[in-house]
């Protein structure tokens, strides 16, 4: 390893250091953040880094009501909900909905792939799908879903992530399905396997790990998303992650900023916590299985 | 062979096709038809209506006028300019960086899945964080002016001028995305044989030559991939303007989103933001048309 | 390894079904209030009270909400009729906005007169703040909860020291001083100087120094100051004579006929008022940056000698762990502006009754002076900002009472947000130089004529 870097020249080994710190960088400052105490946020000169940390920025999230940081009163700041009925929520919606999104995009792969449905029509169509914006989807949602009646319902937010999810898998899991040798397939009917038999026996096993991955991509694509669910739910009952986070756009910062930066590291962790698993199938995922 | 033996006769198994089919194929494809079909008609219902959430519990029909009143709308036009600039500054950054990390770590001691792993997390990190993170970067006492300062450079007032908040905006998505296409040139790089690379140096091919002729050229297709995607992909840029500056200083970094977003949920004029968003879901149509048509894209894959 | 995958999967599924589900045994009131210093505490405090009292019929919840996001929730709420919350705290701004989806407190008073608090005492509340925050269209829907005027923060050390006052009479020619309880607010002038003895005249910190901190960013905080420097224009004798009485629905920005005040066609009063604000920015660090939180950035960690701001923010400003801790005080600044919340009842609820208690609970004489003591949010009433006790403890209260004697005030109208956004986006280029003043004012002025008039007014 060291002869590597010994030969890569000193400006190219420059160049790369820089920009490994100005991606490291702020992943950084977000966890020293959120250990802060709060003079130290919102202190100058900067404070690069200190030994005074705190894990009470963490324990307001989560309704702490005791003494903070090591103050003996009350210090002013803001009242803030507790994190986890959006957790939760969160949670709840991404597992649901990339559930149902991997079944049917795994049905649909299939489905393409066996009885040769579709062609570029097909193709373009759910390529068109990934490129909506999401403001273009949530007014019409926000309107179907008033007349039903489930704005603020977890199941509407569900629903909507369907129309993202479900493209991206089938999209995916074509490029991959495409690999498995049809005689494979051919051998099974053979043996008398109907279709259903030839999906779940034979092909499902083999998609596997693809299908793990799509299923946590989904997960964190709806764990990532803000606009939609602002606009389609109101309260705790319904609310996911991100828009905990909005709660604080206009607090004092020193504060609460110390609790931002705590719940953006909680935002960080399905992706922390899965980049290794999933990193295969993300990139081919994303530019819609033309890049393996 | 007396051709394949099935188990089953022919009658069966054309049956099975059939219901094989309906399940494989027609319930997902209907229930995304469906997801469709009655947005679109609220959608449509709305575009042509005045709909107003602050008096108004049902739209009123008006026909076009808001696509009239959209012609002369300033705030618009100048939402559109803003997100082409931004798009703009912002992909050719992302591609520029994304090309120089891939021929830097191209020869790396990393094996790929580390790579990846790493170069993936700003791609899924929550954009919302990812503007809050920035916001704390930005700020005028924060990290990002105390650097400067380490350097005798006076602070920057990242979030309160408008080039300022632009290229602030820039940056958190070069931040986010640039490993997006780096992960893609690289997996392109390393596609290309060694053999090409000793051959042009044998031949006395150096440096940027070597770029320019061998590289370059085999590299267009994995480039005008990535470039296409984040293209379109950039335009629906939201989360990151809405936490950093709520569009400000001056409506500099009101983004199309952000400004159909406002219309329609803050201000409540429903009507008005649908059909803005319908001129913005034309446009991007177009401009996807446009590029699909440009780098051809579906005979890439080999579909047909 | 498959098999354990799914019963992660299973036992994360079944936890959140089970967590989702949970059945509360009484009725919940849900309120909603804006997240900021003391407003979500001090209801927290009085639901606590009121589950003690009632909890076995009704239980409050309450939720803060983001400032920024509170009114697309209001809106989502009434226009949906889904109920959503019983109580939200509504800026006075809005209530043009949502005032058709808030319930008729007057109604409620005559169907269940029993509940109506006979020591609540009306008259307590200042007659501004009682027609700004709980009228709209001759409906009561509000009770007033908190306040809040533009006040000046200023750092006590630096004009109580007797080198810098001398140096500032030197220079001057008048005395350094900070109006107190009973004395005139300050004159622009005054504030002028006093910004520019503190940035330039004399050296009070080894670091950059700044005589103000003065907020400009586009939005709220851009609409707020700069109706403190047009204010003291429009409510001056002369600005009354020309422009008329202030509409109370319309507030400073609109003449008595209901055109754009500011029109440098209608008067010169305005684009004097932007160049007094674009003057005093000099002192100022980037005021376009600046929002409410945001100034009060360089003011606590000691770079700015004064700062405008909402009271509500002493407490932060000056708690122990502030670099600026023991050393700030109030005054007023020429022209305060107001701003402030009431607390009102979504007319598609179904527990008025409740709500109508609870908010009375909340904004009762007793417990507006209990709050203060405890979160210091700025109180609506009387009694408690002319307390002396309590003025003897905290020195940011004398304030708060003569400030609403002369104050000014925003639109009410239901297109304020339009309004807001127009004055934020092009207004402030004149900050950032994109505009001169006369012509982004003129331009301000264009818009928001063309917003009312498509709005039909």
């Amino acid at each position: 390893m060291l002869k590597k870097i010994n030969s890569m020249s000193t400006l190219k080994l420059i160049a790369l250091l820089l920009l490994l710190f100005f991606f490291l960088f702020p992943i950084y400052w977000l966890v020293l953040t959120s250990l802060k105490l709060p003079p130290d946020v919102t202190s100058s000169p900067v404070v690069w880094f200190t030994k005074n940390l705190t894990l009470d920025n963490y324990k307001l999230l989560f309704g702490y009501t005791g003494n903070l940081w090591g103050a003996q009163e009350y210090v002013g700041r803001s009242f803030l909900t507790k994190i986890t009925p959006y957790l939760v929520n969160s949670i709840f919606i991404g597992v649901f909905s990339s559930l149902i999104a991997m079944l049917l995009g795994s049905f649909l792969a299939f489905g393409v792939n066996q009885f040769n449905f579709g062609g570029s029509g097909l193709y373009k169509w759910l390529l068109s799908l990934r490129m909506l914006p999401p403001v273009v989807v949530a007014i019409p949602f926000f309107l179907m879903f008033r007349t039903l009646g489930m704005i603020n319902n977890r199941w509407s937010l569900i629903i909507v992530y369907l129309l993202i999810n479900v493209p991206f898998a089938t999209l995916l899991l074509i490029g991959f399905i495409k690999d498995i040798p049809k005689e494979i397939s051919e051998a099974a009917l053979i043996d008398g396997c109907n279709n259903f038999g030839i999906f779940f026996k034979i092909i499902s096993p083999l998609l596997r790990p693809a299908m793990v991955s799509i299923f946590i991509i989904s997960f964190i694509m709806c764990w990532n998303e803000l606009l939609i669910a602002n606009a389609l739910t109101a309260s705790k009952a319904a609310q996911t992650f991100p828009i905990f986070t909005t709660n604080f756009m206009q607090v004092e910062r020193g504060t609460a900023w110390g609790s931002a930066a705590a719940g953006g590291v909680i935002g960080l962790l399905p992706i922390l916590l899965s980049t290794m698993y999933i990193q295969k199938y993300l990139v081919s995922g994303l530019t819609a299985g033309t890049i393996k | 062979m007396l051709g394949l033996k099935r188990n089953y006769s022919n009658n069966n198994y054309s049956k099975d096709i059939n219901i094989a089919k309906i399940v494989f194929i027609g319930i997902p494809l209907l229930s995304m038809v469906l997801l469709i079909i009655y947005p679109t008609y609220y959608f449509i219902k709305m575009v042509l209506s005045r709909y107003d959430l602050s008096f108004m519990r049902e739209p009123v029909f008006i026909g076009l006028t808001n696509f009239i009143n959209i012609f002369s709308d300033g705030f618009f036009w100048s939402s559109v300019f803003n997100t082409f600039i931004i798009v703009v500054f912002a992909v050719l950054i992302e591609f520029v960086l994304g090309l120089c990390l891939a021929l830097l770590m191209r020869k790396t001691f990393f094996s790929g899945q580390i790579i990846r792993s790493l170069f993936i997390i700003p791609i899924m990190i929550p954009p919302i964080i990812i503007g809050l993170d920035f916001k704390l970067l930005f700020d005028t006492f924060g990290p990002v002016n105390g650097f400067l300062q380490i350097f005798g450079i006076d602070p920057v007032n990242w979030l309160g001028t408008p080039f300022w908040a632009r290229t602030s905006v820039i940056i958190a998505d070069v931040w986010q995305w640039t490993p997006f296409i780096f992960i893609i040139l690289l997996a392109g790089l390393q596609s290309i044989p060694e053999e090409l690379n000793e051959a042009a140096k044998v031949d006395g091919a150096t440096g940027f030559n070597l770029f320019r002729f061998i590289t370059w050229p085999l590299l267009i297709p994995s480039a005008t991939v990535a470039l296409a995607i984040r293209a379109i992909d950039a335009v629906k840029i939201f989360d990151v303007p809405f936490l950093l500056t709520q569009g400000g200083p001056g409506g500099a970094t009101e983004v199309l989103s952000l400004y159909i977003y406002k219309t329609t949920f803050r201000m409540g004029t429903m009507g008005y933001g649908a059909a803005m968003a319908l001129i913005m879901l034309i446009g991007l149509s177009l401009l996807a048309v446009l590029i699909i048509k440009i780098i051809n894209l579906q005979n890439r894959i080999g579909w047909d | 390894m498959k098999n354990l995958f799914y019963i992660v999967l299973s036992l994360i599924l079944i936890s959140c079904l089970g967590v989702s589900s949970i059945v509360y045994a009484n009725e919940t009131l849900n309120v909603a209030i804006m997240s900021a210093h003391g407003m979500s505490d001090s209801a927290q405090y009085v639901a606590e009270q009121f589950n003690k009292k009632y909890g076995d019929k009704i239980e409050v919840e309450v939720t803060p909400i983001g400032f920024d996001v509170l009114l697309d929730k209001m809106l989502i709420d009434f226009s949906t009729g889904s109920n959503l919350f019983d109580v939200y705290s509504v800026g006075y701004h809005w209530i043009g906005q949502v005032g058709l989806y808030l319930a008729d407190l007057e109604k409620v008073k005559s169907e269940y007169p029993e509940i109506v608090d006979p020591n609540y005492d009306e008259e307590d509340f200042s007659k501004i703040l009682w027609d700004t925050y709980t009228t709209w269209q001759g409906k009561q829907i509000g009770l007033p909860f908190v306040g809040g005027t533009l006040t000046l923060f200023y750092r006590t050390d630096l004009f109580e020291n007797p080198e810098y006052k001398k140096a500032f009479k030197e220079e001057y020619g008048y005395d350094l001083k900070m109006p107190q309880l009973g004395d005139d607010p300050l004159t622009y002038q005054q504030l002028y100087d006093y910004a520019e003895f503190f940035t330039k005249g004399v050296k009070w910190s080894d670091a950059k120094q700044y005589g103000m901190a003065l907020p400009a960013a586009a939005g709220d905080p851009l609409l707020s100051t700069f109706c403190c420097f047009f204010g003291d224009y429009r409510r001056s004798p002369e600005g009354i004579k020309e422009l008329g009485k202030v509409d109370p629905d319309y507030g400073d920005y609109f003449t008595e006929d209901h055109k754009v005040a500011f029109d440098p066609k209608i008067s010169d009063f305005g684009l004097k008022a932007l160049k007094d604000y674009l003057e005093l920015g000099k002192f100022s660090p980037a005021p376009e940056t600046l929002d409410w939180i945001t100034t009060s950035e360089p003011f606590s960690s000691g770079l700015s000698a004064m700062m405008i701001g909402w009271g509500g923010y002493w407490p932060s400003i000056t708690a122990p762990s502030s670099k600026v801790h023991g050393k700030v005080g109030v005054s007023l600044i020429p022209m305060p502006h107001l701003g402030g919340w009431n607390v009102a009842i979504n007319n598609d609820s179904d527990k008025k009754k409740w709500a109508y208690i609870y908010m009375q609970m909340l904004t009762s004489k007793d417990t507006t002076k209990i709050l203060y003591k405890k979160f210091t949010e700025t109180p609506t009433r009387n009694s408690t900002m002319m307390d002396n006790e309590l003025q003897k403890d905290n020195p940011d209260l004398w304030v708060m009472a003569p400030s609403l004697e002369r104050v000014s005030t925003r639109p009410k109208i239901p297109v304020l947000a339009k309004l807001e956004h127009s004055m934020g986006t092009i207004l402030s280029k004149a900050w950032t130089g994109e505009l001169s003043p006369e012509e982004a004012l003129q331009r301000t002025a264009d818009d928001w004529n063309r917003i009312v008039k498509m709005a039909g007014y």
